[in-house]
C-alpha cells in the first residue's frame, strides 16, 4: 500500500502545479510599471496637430490613458466601455493613438463616437515602447500625483470597469 | 474574460514569403517530356559535349555565391543589434527572440536597439531601457534574483532529490539481499561440500 502511495503523491502534486500552470495567461506580463511615475511625453493631438499635450497637464488628477488605434479590432470591442467611463465622469479619459494614419483614426472616431477628452498622436510607437505597450488596447489609470496604479492590456470589459477600474478611481479620487 | 486579445498586428513568419509547396513544373501538363538522353557516341560530337558537361559540374563549385552583405551601413554595428536581440524576447510573438521576430512591435524595438548603440549606449544599459518598460520577461536569460532562485534552481534540486531517491533505494536493496546467516549444520555440510567429500553428503 505504501509503496504506492508516494506515486500518487508525486502524481497529484505534478497535476496541480501544471493545473496551474494552465491557468495562467503567458499574454499577460506584470507591467514593470504599475507603482511608476508614468513616462512624460509631449505629443500632438489628434483633432488640432497644433496644440500638444503632456500627462504633467493632469497633476492633481485621476486620469485613465487608453491605448488604441483604428486597425485594433479588440479595441472596437471595449469601445462600448470606455464610452461608459466617459460617460460616467468619474475621471478624464484621453486616447493614446498609437501607430495609426491619422484619416483612419479620424474616420474611427467618427464612425464610433468619440469618447476621449483628447486623443495624442503616437504615430512611430515610440512613447508606447516607453510605457511598455505590446498588444493594443492597453489601459493606465494615473493618480494625482502622475503614478501609474493599473494596467490593463486588452480589451477592458464591462465586468473589470466595475470590479476594477471604477473602485479604483474612486478611491484614488478621495485619496 | 478568457477572450483573446487582438494584439498588433500578427508574427509574420519568413516562412510565409515562400512559394506554397507543390508548384512545381509537371510534364504532360502543357508541357513536352524532353527527349531522354541518349549515351555520347566516342569521338562524336556527343563525346565534346560530354567533356564539356564535365567540365561544367567539376567547376560549378566555383560559382558559389558570395556571403550576402548586410543591408545596414554598418555592419559591426548591425551585429552588435543582432546579437543583442537574440537574447530578448519579443512581447508579440512570444516564443521567439526580437531578432526572429517580424512583429511591428519586434521592428520598432530593434530600431530603439539601433539608435542607443550608435548614441553610445552599452548592452547593459539597452536592456535596463527594456527591462524597465517590459519587466525582466524580455529577457530569455532571466536573472539571479530571490522571485528566480526556485527557476535557477529547481533543476538542480529535482536532480539531488532524484539522486537521494536513488541512492536510498539501491541501499535498501542491498540491504535486502544480504548474504543468508547458516546454521552451523548447514556450515558444516558446506564445508564438507566443498572439500570434495561427496561422500558425507550421499550418507
Amino acid at each position: 500500500m505504501n509503496r504506492y502511495l508516494l506515486p500518487l503523491g508525486v502524481f497529484a502534486l505534478l497535476v496541480v502545479l501544471l493545473g496551474v500552470g494552465l491557468s495562467l495567461n503567458p499574454r499577460e506580463v506584470p507591467s514593470p510599471l504599475i507603482g511608476k511615475p508614468a513616462p512624460q511625453f509631449r505629443l500632438p493631438q489628434l483633432h488640432q496637430p497644433e496644440r500638444t499635450f503632456e500627462p504633467a497637464e493632469l497633476k492633481g488628477k485621476v486620469w485613465v490613458l487608453n491605448v488604441w488605434a483604428s486597425w485594433c479590432a479588440a479595441c472596437r470591442e471595449e469601445h462600448p466601455v470606455l464610452t461608459n467611463l466617459a460617460g460616467s465622469g468619474i475621471a478624464p479619459l484621453y486616447g493614446l493613438n498609437y501607430k495609426d494614419k491619422h484619416d483612419d483614426a479620424i474616420a474611427w472616431l467618427k464612425r464610433y463616437g468619440d469618447p476621449y477628452v483628447a486623443s495624442i498622436v503616437d504615430a512611430d510607437g515610440r512613447i508606447g515602447i516607453d510605457y511598455g505597450v505590446y498588444g493594443v488596447p492597453e489601459t493606465y489609470v494615473i493618480d494625482k500625483q502622475g503614478v501609474i496604479r493599473y494596467k490593463r492590456i486588452g480589451a477592458v470589459t464591462p465586468a473589470i470597469l466595475k470590479e476594477k477600474i471604477t473602485p479604483l478611481i474612486a478611491e484614488l479620487n478621495r485619496s | 474574460m478568457a477572450r483573446a486579445t487582438i494584439l498588433l498586428p500578427p508574427c509574420v513568419d519568413a516562412k510565409s514569403f515562400l512559394p506554397p509547396c507543390g508548384g512545381g513544373l509537371r510534364w504532360g501538363v502543357g508541357f513536352a517530356r524532353p527527349p531522354i538522353p541518349t549515351f555520347p557516341h566516342k569521338g562524336g560530337r556527343g563525346f565534346l559535349q560530354a567533356i564539356f558537361l564535365v567540365l561544367l559540374l567539376a567547376f560549378a563549385s566555383w560559382a558559389w555565391a558570395a556571403e550576402a552583405q548586410p543591408a545596414a551601413a554598418d555592419p559591426a554595428l548591425e551585429e552588435r543589434v543582432t546579437a543583442l536581440a537574440t537574447e530578448l524576447r519579443c512581447l508579440v510573438c512570444q516564443n521567439q527572440t526580437l531578432a526572429d521576430s517580424n512583429a511591428p512591435l519586434a521592428v520598432d524595438l530593434r530600431n530603439q536597439i539601433r539608435e542607443r548603440m550608435r548614441a553610445g549606449a552599452s548592452e547593459r544599459d539597452i536592456i535596463d531601457f527594456l527591462v524597465e518598460r517590459y519587466g525582466d520577461f524580455v529577457l530569455y536569460r532571466p536573472p539571479w534574483k530571490a522571485r528566480t532562485l526556485l527557476l535557477w534552481l529547481g533543476p538542480i534540486v529535482l536532480m539531488l532529490g532524484g539522486l537521494a531517491a536513488l541512492y536510498y533505494r539501491i541501499a535498501r536493496r542491498r540491504q535486502g539481499i544480504a548474504p543468508p546467516q547458516l546454521s552451523g549444520e548447514e556450515r558444516a555440510r558446506a564445508a564438507a561440500l566443498l572439500s570434495g567429500d561427496a561422500g558425507a553428503e550421499k550418507r
